[in-house]
């Protein structure tokens, strides 16, 4: 394993543009998912609905702590009760949509340097939260999250 | 979003996520443009694709979960909830969210880019569902609303 080094205590890439390329998608989903929201949304928060949020939200208080090292995250299997599910936000001060998955499956992986290629096995624990959120500057907002 | 050179959870070459916010302690999670989710929870139905998304690769969880060195990559997916069971109305006074969730089930079809490595998951077809949930949820503040 080749870790590169001038990576440890690297700046994240949260708030900045998400994309290189951009994200896919048609203009035709995003006014039904605009359509749905509007039904649930305060006016208040609308106004930035298709945009990328700015302010960063705050994480749920509690959670799991695997290895000894307590994170702000529930796995999407339920094991934590009292309820069928574990809270799918991974975000507090939240009044939104959710969605959390875990999924495995295989593929197939390239050595770019030599051309070889191998069986590699995946686990994709990804969701989104998307609707009202409490920012870390205490005022509300609208925003879109990938949890990944 | 984990590969293994073996079964899953044991001999992990890789770990994609944009990191744990320093300060917060806000976990692998990344704002993303309002278009790149749909749902329609009625419908039991919820999309998020992306393209080209900046990750960072730690190449095991250990690592990850110390947000210790990593590697630039970038992760293309496309994914979508079916439900496969009716809504329900949760609420759960101990961790302090409620809701309207329904159990669904995923399918996913990603590529992943790292300095050397490209990886590229079988047609979405082939994914096996473990567990996930869509839903409508309040938290913290909106707790009691």
């Amino acid at each position: 394993m080749d870790l590169n080094r001038s990576h440890f205590g690297h700046a994240h890439f949260w708030m900045r543009p998400i994309t290189r390329r951009g994200f896919l998608g048609s203009a035709a989903l995003a006014g039904g998912a605009a359509a749905t929201a509007g039904a649930w949304l305060p006016q208040l928060a609308r106004a930035d609905f298709d945009g990328v949020a700015t302010v960063f939200p705050k994480p749920i208080p509690g959670s799991v702590a695997p290895f000894g090292i307590p994170i702000h995250h529930f796995p999407p299997v339920p094991v934590f009760g009292p309820g069928p599910i574990n809270e799918p936000s991974e975000i507090t001060d939240f009044n939104g949509m959710v969605g959390i998955c875990r999924v495995t499956g295989a593929g197939t992986a390239t050595d770019e340097t030599t051309g070889a290629t191998s069986r590699l096995n995946f686990q994709v624990d990804n969701g989104f939260m998307d609707g009202l959120y409490v920012g870390e500057d205490g005022q509300t907002h609208h925003g879109t999250f990938a949890f990944i | 979003m984990d590969l293994f050179n073996g079964a899953v959870g044991t001999s992990q070459v890789h770990d994609f996520n944009p990191g744990i916010r320093d300060n917060t302690g806000l976990f692998w999670t990344q704002a993303i443009a309002g278009d790149a989710v749909t749902f329609n929870l009625e419908h039991g139905t919820a999309t998020l694709a992306a393209d080209d998304l900046d990750e960072e690769d730690y190449h095991n969880l250990h690592n990850a979960l110390l947000d210790g060195p990593s590697d630039p990559a970038s992760v293309t997916f496309d994914m979508r909830w079916d439900a496969i069971a009716d809504p329900m109305n949760v609420t759960d006074p101990v961790h302090r969210f409620t809701g309207r969730f329904r159990l669904a089930s995923v399918q996913i079809e990603w590529s992943a880019d790292a300095p050397g490595f490209h990886f590229v998951s079988d047609p979405a077809s082939t994914t096996n569902n473990v567990r996930s949930v869509i839903g409508r949820e309040r938290n913290g503040v909106f707790f009691d609303d």
